[in-house]
């Protein structure tokens, strides 16, 4: 099995108290995210033990999940963090399992264990729960920010510039339009969101945390 | 946290004349109306000398009054516009000086329209000159502080001027000549000394408030000055009326001033209006990059938590682990991996100290590299920057909020020249511990480096990126340190930052890159 986790102390105590076990155990925590998969397909480990905040050069676990189930891994998510539904976008992106850091020392390995000899670590139920929550969790993303997905490119261009402060003028010289053009962008969406003036527009981006598309 | 002595390094971009400021409408306005009134107020007071046949006076005078009524009803109007924007009171007060200024002139045209000797008719005239009287009076009220605190609704103030200008027109009715007593006509009209005395007392009451009215104007650079200056229109245009006999060229050239002051107080009242807007627009955007400071000093404060959290997990488990497994299987164990177990126990023993001891808050330490080195990690500016800090560069601050400075100037230094190369540098001056984004994009003029973080241009519209730096530099300074840019010798510009230094480096080098 492998381990991927950015910190070393814990990681090297796992290992050891795996091999102690029985258990073939290799160690990854970089240098990138993409020789992190690369080794996964190389040395197909039955397990992957994967941390879920990864530092900064690792990025984010999750993204991990569905490359490493693709390479042929069974992949348990190792968290500290109590959000069930970034661990239901783990369980969607075939996770088979997932132990909490918080849990006691001994606990965290049995469960490994149970994982490597080919048990379930989570029941339908809790599977269905997590799945449920990330769903849960879009739903509201959408209702969210629903109301900002029928603006046009250009629309979500000058509303991002008003919430920069940016008036109707310096908007268009930017665009290379004429301020008409622009006030008929911003009559577009101040009819698109409901509202009826600038100010209540930038108030409900800010308040829906929208942000305009990179 | 102990202050340096000596100043910080940015101490030549801070005494380098600061900004200039936006350019100075109002008081040009303010100037130029002076000259235009005081230019009127010669022809007017010349067009007496001109023979004006007395129908074609008349035409002239209404349709001037006409003008005066229509300017002082758009006085009144923005006026209040005005107050709803800022809350100043004194532009209601001097609003409802404009709308009884617009009576008077109203009344006259209406007067001429009703000619004859109707009930209607006299009520005009009185109505007239009841409006005249007061308007100076409604002006007064703007000047007096006790009026101005007192929280009086737009409605209430319209009010009480409806009701002194239906008072007084029922008075002047009823006591004809009454209304030559608060005008200053009479000084040129009046033929006995007493009603000169009069004249000349009202005509000093109400040029006193014209100076009164300009000089705060000019020195607050909003609504008083243009309603001095049409106050002191009035008078001048009160003056020659009185030495008009019946429609001539004294009584144009008097509605002609008139007009010409009621026309300043409405282009002055929509100048005001806008600066008004202006100015509140400005405070949003202050409020909006103090705002945003204050929500990057949150979202580095639970990225802090939240990493200290998960070093805590990890350590901890990291030590129940090896307690656990010495203890269970200590006699399967080999040396080697007893002597790794037991590194694992002091190390995350001495893991766990440190993030106790650790105060990632405001009086934290920040090491240069440490912060350099997080936005060099960032996948954005991977291999875009080069970056040379000692690592013995450790300074007083908040190492999250300072990470975050350079993240916000290597941004802004990767747009102005996005296929160039970013450098950060880092280095003491003395008690101050400094660390420069040089970017290699166009350099910027010395108007724009004053502008975008000089201390004393803390407010005013910005670009998007501008207002990154605002907000970058508001965390250095709430740090005690500062934030300032100078030209990058052979082109481009240098973005520095400095933090009172913790310790005395010894030459320590070891670059992070």
């Amino acid at each position: 099995m492998l381990i991927v986790e950015d910190h070393e102390l814990l990681s090297g105590t796992l290992a050891l108290a795996l091999r102690q076990r029985g258990l073939e155990v290799g160690t990854l925590n970089g240098p990138a995210a993409e020789a992190v998969i690369e080794a996964a397909r190389q040395r197909a480990p039955a397990l992957v033990l994967l941390d879920l905040d990864l530092g900064p050069v690792l990025g984010d676990g999750v993204d991990l999940v569905r490359p490493l189930v693709e390479a042929g891994a069974r992949v348990v998510i190792m968290s500290g963090d109590g959000d069930r539904a970034r661990l239901g976008s783990c369980v969607e992106a075939g996770a088979s399992g997932v132990v909490s850091k918080a849990s006691t020392f001994d606990d965290l390995i049995a469960a490994v264990e149970r994982t490597a000899r080919g048990e379930q670590l989570l029941t339908e139920e809790e599977r269905q729960s997590l799945l449920a929550e990330l769903r849960s969790r879009r739903r509201s993303d959408d209702e969210r920010l629903g109301p900002f997905a029928p603006l046009t490119p250009r629309e979500q261009a000058v509303l991002a510039g008003l919430m920069a402060g940016e008036p109707a003028e310096v908007i268009a010289q930017s665009a290379y339009v004429s301020v008409a053009t622009v006030r008929s962008q911003i009559r577009g969406i101040l009819r698109k969101l409901g509202v009826t003036s600038q100010l209540a527009a930038v108030a409900l981006a800010r308040d829906a945390g929208w942000t305009p598309p990179s | 946290m102990s202050v340096p002595a000596t100043p910080p390094p940015s101490a030549a971009y801070r005494s380098a004349a600061p900004p200039s400021p936006p350019s100075d409408t109002a008081r040009r306005f303010l100037f130029g109306a002076a000259l235009v009134i005081a230019a009127g107020a010669v022809v007017a007071g010349f067009a007496g000398r001109g023979e004006v046949e007395p129908g074609r006076a008349a035409h002239m005078g209404t349709a001037l009054d006409t003008i005066s009524a229509l300017c002082g009803a758009g006085v009144f109007v923005l006026t209040r516009a005005t107050w709803r924007q800022i809350g100043d009171r004194a532009a209601l007060w001097v609003g409802a000086g404009a709308l009884l200024f617009a009576v008077a002139a109203g009344s006259r045209v209406g007067s001429v329209v009703l000619i004859g000797s109707s009930p209607s008719n006299r009520w005009l005239v009185a109505g007239g000159a009841a409006g005249t009287a007061l308007t100076p009076l409604l002006l007064a009220a703007g000047l007096l502080p006790s009026l101005l605190r007192r929280p009086l609704a737009p409605a209430a103030v319209t009010a009480v001027a409806v009701t002194a200008l239906i008072a007084a027109a029922v008075l002047m009715r009823t006591r004809p000549g009454l209304e030559s007593a608060f005008t200053v006509t009479q000084l040129t009209r009046a033929a006995s000394a007493p009603a000169v005395a009069a004249g000349l007392a009202v005509a000093a009451a109400w040029l006193a408030l014209a100076v009164a009215y300009c000089l705060r104007g000019f020195a607050q650079r909003r609504l008083y000055g243009w309603a001095g200056l049409m106050l002191f229109a009035l008078t001048v245009s009160g003056l020659i009326a009185g030495a008009a006999r019946g429609p001539d060229g004294r009584a144009v050239g008097a509605a002609g001033l008139g007009a010409l002051g009621a026309l300043v107080a409405v282009a002055g009242s929509y100048l005001d209006l806008t600066r008004a807007y202006e100015d509140q627009t400005l405070e949003l955007s202050d409020s909006e990059i103090e705002a945003d400071a204050a929500e990057a000093r949150l979202r580095v404060r639970v990225a802090d938590l939240r990493a200290q959290r998960h070093d805590l997990i990890n350590a901890i488990t990291a030590i129940d682990g090896a307690a656990s497994t010495l203890e269970r299987e200590f006699n399967r164990l080999s040396e080697r991996d007893r002597q790794t177990l037991a590194r694992v126990l002091g190390s995350g023993t001495a893991r766990l100290r440190t993030l106790l001891s650790q105060d990632k808050g405001f009086d934290g330490q920040v090491s240069l590299a440490e912060a350099a080195a997080r936005v060099a990690e960032d996948p954005a500016w991977h291999r875009r920057l080069d970056v040379h800090v000692d690592a013995g560069l450790v300074a007083a601050g908040s190492q999250g909020e300072t990470a975050e400075v350079v993240r916000q100037l290597v941004e802004y230094a990767h747009r102005r020249g996005p296929d160039t190369r970013v450098t950060v540098r880092g280095e003491r001056d003395g008690e101050w511990v400094v660390l420069r984004v040089e970017d290699r994009g166009p350099t910027l003029s010395r108007d724009v480096r004053r502008r975008l973080l000089h201390p004393d241009n803390g407010r005013g519209p910005e670009a998007d990126s501008d207002r990154g730096l605002r907000v970058a530099a508001r965390l250095m300074r709430a740090q005690g340190g500062d934030v300032w840019v100078e030209p990058r010798p052979g082109g481009g510009s240098s973005f520095g930052i400095c933090l009172p230094a913790l310790t005395e480096v010894d030459g320590e080098t070891g670059a992070a890159s």
